[in-house]
């Protein structure tokens, strides 16, 4: 047989066979050693070719990515008009979570947490942050280092928000950033953020429980969640400011 | 859609490469890379989760430089196709060694569509039915390029004559 016919070492080299074909094929080398060496030769060359072709390096590829990306980011007023509205579950007993083992999504993700830790945090009285908005360029500068990058503390007075303070706190295997912020009613709103993996840009995705809206939303290098006991309609508009002071 | 950004990302590295193998050149693999990726982000509403983002970028790469050679082949029209063909930019660099040099030539020499195969599948680490379904061809195609061209790539070197003569598939 020649190697032209001979489709399993190629299905072998190519990674096409199960295991039991594979465990059938080195039998026969075993018993073949002409064949062996047939396949140990294009095992050689096929090594030779990858390696002739070089790699890039991992900064350079993040280069050429975000020269890919839109040069203009897209305006929120025209993202908000986009929005697929999805409605995501958070809080304890998560509707995407469920049974049939949907897979975890980013979205999701960070809705929960941000609901989580406004829950708990935004009902506190004496310590509903671990550093005031006395202390804003402190609080900057502490979770700027402890995010790995630099973190912007929107300015949101416009919307009738004044900045009670932040604080740092876990997600997945790292940290996210808590910015906790009052209206004149006293009406808490929590903004969380935390680093994405890889640049981006998202829909806005919606959650609701109870009397709480959430919507998050991945803008370049971050991953945002805002959290608020009011409608949707003033969460998003909030969201705007946000995004207007953060940019 | 976080995730697709993510897929993205991971699909560079490959894609690069395979830029590099068709183009031979950094920067065209550069500017090859750079457009995929900003169509991928263009039409990224076209992507569905369950399917492989890499066998999508590959065909886009490879049609995007299919078509950059064609307009080349129309502006000159005195270059022979097989000359504007893929090979044309290949220059041998001080980072290959010689036996890397000498496989690259050799791949030169392989008819184009036994070539766009092997890349696919050795470069790019495509699937045969990813391949197959980058190239529209059926799959025991696939395998019967495959093969000639590693038979093919096995042979000696012949320095003096570049072998432009080849099987028919």
């Amino acid at each position: 047989m020649t190697d032209v016919q001979d489709f399993d070492i190629h299905r072998y080299l190519d990674g096409e066979m199960t295991r039991e074909e594979v465990f059938a094929f080195e039998r026969r080398m075993e018993a073949d050693g002409a064949l062996a060496m047939r396949v140990a030769e294009m095992m050689q060359d096929m090594d030779t070719l990858r390696d002739a072709i070089p790699t890039p390096s991992g900064a350079h590829l993040d280069s050429l990515l975000s020269r890919a990306e839109p040069a203009s980011r897209p305006i929120w007023g025209q993202l908000a008009a986009a929005v697929v509205l999805l409605a995501v579950g958070f809080g304890g007993g998560l509707l995407t979570r469920g049974a049939g083992g949907t897979v975890p999504d980013m979205a999701s993700d960070v809705l929960a947490n941000a609901s989580a830790a406004h829950a708990l945090y935004s009902v506190e009285v004496v310590h509903p942050v671990e550093v005031p908005a006395s202390e804003r360029d402190h609080l900057k500068g502490w979770l700027s280092n402890r995010l790995g990058s630099e973190v912007r503390i929107p300015d949101l007075t416009g919307a009738g928000l004044s900045l009670v303070g932040g604080r740092l706190l876990p997600f997945e295997q790292g940290a996210a950033a808590q910015f906790m912020y009052e209206d004149a009613q006293a009406a808490r709103v929590t903004l969380y953020l935390t680093p994405a993996q890889a640049r981006g840009a998202s829909a806005l995705r919606y959650g609701q429980k109870e009397d709480l809206s959430a919507v998050y939303w991945q803008d370049g290098l971050w991953h945002y969640a805002l959290v608020g006991p009011m409608e949707r309609d003033r969460l998003s508009s909030i969201a705007q400011s946000v995004q207007g002071a953060l940019f | 859609m976080p995730r697709f950004g993510q897929e993205l990302k991971e699909a560079l590295p490959s894609l690069w490469r395979y830029a590099y193998a068709l183009t031979r050149d950094r920067s065209r693999a550069d500017d090859l890379v750079q457009d995929c990726a900003e169509r991928a982000l263009r039409k990224r509403h076209l992507w569905q989760q369950d399917r492989p983002i890499r066998p999508w970028l590959a065909k886009m790469a490879l049609n995007i430089h299919r078509n950059t050679l064609r307009t080349a082949a129309v502006r000159h029209i005195h270059v022979a196709y097989d000359e504007a063909d893929l090979t044309s930019h290949a220059q041998p660099s001080a980072e290959q060694g010689l036996e890397a040099r000498e496989m690259l030539r050799r791949v030169d020499t392989l008819p184009p569509e036994q070539r766009d195969v092997l890349l696919l599948v050795v470069i790019d680490g495509l699937s045969y039915a990813e391949a197959a379904g980058v190239l529209g061809i059926p799959v025991g195609t696939v395998m019967s390029r495959i093969s000639r061209a590693r038979a093919s790539l096995k042979q000696e070197p012949t320095p003096e004559t570049p072998v432009r003569l080849r099987s028919v598939t």
